[in-house]
C-alpha cells in the first residue's frame, strides 16, 4: 500500500466492488475517520462537511448518499480481514 | 483514542508509515459493529478467548 493521503476528496459514491480497490487504499484514512466519527456519535452533516468536503446544506442529497456509501464501504473493508488480503498491489 | 481526532487529518499522520496490519487494526477497532460483537462474544466465551467463528468473521488477530 502506498502512503495514503490524509484528507483526499471523495467520489459521490464509494466503490461497490467485491475486491479491495485502489480507491479503497487511497481512502483508508477517510474510512478510519468516518468509523471513528460514527463511534463517537458525531452528526453526519458535520462529518460530511469536514471529512468528505461536501456541504450538506448546499447539496443535501449528494452529501447524504456519499456519507452513507463511504461509511458502509468503510465497514466492508474492515470485515473479514479484507484490508489485510488487499489487492496484491504495493 | 485520544491521539486521533476525526476532525483533524493531521492526527492520522503516524498511520501513513504504518504497516498494513496496523492500519487494518486501526480501522477495525473503530468499527462499531465489531466492537459490539466483540463485547457480546467475549462475555459469552467459556474460556475468555476469541472464538473461531468470530475470528473467521472478522478475519484478523486481536489485541486488547
Amino acid at each position: 500500500m502506498r502512503k495514503p493521503p490524509l484528507d483526499p476528496d471523495v467520489a459521490d459514491a464509494a466503490p461497490a466492488d467485491q475486491i479491495l480497490t485502489a480507491y479503497d487504499e487511497r481512502h483508508v484514512v477517510t474510512y478510519m475517520r468516518l468509523l471513528q466519527a460514527e463511534s463517537e456519535g458525531a452528526d453526519w452533516m458535520e462529518v460530511a462537511r469536514i471529512v468528505l468536503h461536501i456541504d450538506p446544506v448546499r447539496e443535501p442529497d449528494r452529501a447524504r448518499s456519499a456519507y452513507q456509501s463511504h461509511l458502509a464501504r468503510a465497514k466492508w473493508v474492515t470485515e473479514q480481514g479484507r484490508l489485510l488480503r488487499g489487492t496484491g498491489s504495493k | 483514542m485520544p491521539e486521533f481526532d476525526w476532525r483533524s487529518p493531521d492526527s492520522y499522520k503516524s498511520l501513513q508509515d504504518a504497516e498494513i496490519t496496523d492500519i487494518a487494526w486501526e480501522c477495525l477497532r473503530r468499527n462499531a459493529d465489531y466492537r459490539r460483537e466483540y463485547e457480546v462474544m467475549i462475555a459469552n466465551s467459556p474460556n475468555g478467548e476469541v472464538t473461531a467463528e468470530f475470528r473467521r468473521k472478522w478475519g484478523i488477530c486481536f489485541r486488547p
